[in-house]
């Protein structure tokens, strides 16, 4: 968020007019002809075009400069991936932490995603909006909550044993059923003769 | 009439009534709530019944005559009326009348009072003489301790 700010502070330029003079660069240079020589390169409207991508790596610190002001950074925020041959290129990296952190009263360009036109972006931004990972800190810390919660799920299973060990019941004698104790109706045999069950009024 | 009564003597209408005395028997009653399972698990575990266990007194002992239960549906019965196995007890005729009243009076739900009395009622006495039982094993377990132990003192 600093660094957008400062950018912004230092210099505050006119996006419309930017494009318009890039189109018009696109026009004098003057390749081909026809409709496609009008348009910034004809490309598929899907996708960006070979301008957007990650340049090399910069090596010289005039290389760094120049990628600095490229992704709209000052210098010395500016810190490209390291060179491990990823792909990342020049690409800055960039802070993890989620959209969610930033100021809510803040007047952002854009104030659902809380960005600021022209404001680097994150190489995993789409993982770091507010419906997305959160890295703002919990209301309690990570170790107390691990606490509260296997300290209850550890009660709760010491009470679970507690209660099959110590059964609770109430201070009566089994109930009583007719016909032998329902020997047929729970799939006795029919054929053999069935343990006499008597039961008594009391 | 309940509120001079005080509060538990609202939620335990019990007859001690009024004042100290209902409140005294109040108090009895909540502590007294569970007792079995502490003299289960506590102070008797070798007299307090164990409801896993087969009763161990003959049914016809300390009685002069003993009736039998007397079961009124038949087994064809409670098939044909598919009585799930748990209400095929010895109240089971009057759940079949209850059952028959609320087909016959049906959509009437408030039909059938006296009806589900009687069956209740069965079940209730079914349930006192399950108490009743509990406590004959309980009392005669004691009385099997005590015999034994004057036997060795004497």
């Amino acid at each position: 968020m600093r660094t957008s700010q400062s950018v912004r502070q230092q210099q505050p330029v006119n996006m419309a007019g930017v494009g318009f003079r890039r189109w018009a660069q696109a026009l004098s240079r003057g390749k081909g002809s026809g409709l496609s020589a009008l348009l910034p390169g004809c490309r598929a409207a899907s996708g960006g075009s070979k301008a957007d991508l990650p340049a090399a790596y910069p090596m010289t610190p005039e290389e760094k400069a120049a990628a600095a002001k490229k992704y709209n950074m000052r210098v010395e925020d500016y810190e490209p991936f390291p060179n491990q041959g990823e792909g990342y290129g020049d690409y800055p990296k960039l802070p993890d932490k989620s959209q969610q952190e930033r100021d809510p009263w803040y007047q952002w360009d854009h104030p659902d995603l809380r960005r600021n036109w022209g404001e680097p972006m994150h190489w995993n931004f789409d993982m770091f909006i507010r419906n997305r990972v959160d890295t703002s800190p919990s209301p309690v810390s990570w170790s107390s909550m691990c606490k509260q919660l296997f300290g209850f799920i550890g009660f709760m299973l010491f009470m679970f044993y507690v209660g099959e060990k110590y059964p609770a019941y109430q201070p009566v004698a089994p109930k009583q059923y007719p016909y032998n104790n329902l020997y047929l109706e729970k799939g006795g045999d029919p054929e053999k003769q069935p343990e006499e069950v008597v039961n008594y009024k009391i | 009439m309940c509120f001079r009564e005080g509060p538990l003597g609202c939620l335990f209408p019990v007859k001690g009534g009024v004042g100290n005395r209902g409140l005294v028997e109040c108090i009895i009653i909540v502590v007294a709530m569970g007792a079995h399972l502490v003299k289960r698990y506590v102070t008797e575990t070798d007299t307090e019944p164990d409801p896993t266990k087969k009763y161990e007194f003959e049914p016809q002992f300390g009685f002069e005559e003993r009736e039998a239960r007397e079961m009124v549906a038949s087994q064809e019965h409670m098939n044909l009326a598919q009585l799930p196995l748990e209400q095929r007890d010895y109240c089971a005729q009057h759940l079949l009348k209850l059952m028959k009243c609320k087909r016959d009076n049906w959509p009437n739900f408030l039909a059938c009072k006296h009806e589900r009395h009687d069956w209740d009622y069965c079940e209730h006495q079914d349930y006192v003489m399950r108490m009743k039982e509990y406590e004959r094993e309980r009392r005669l377990q004691l009385r099997k301790k005590r015999i034994e132990s004057q036997a060795e003192a004497a």
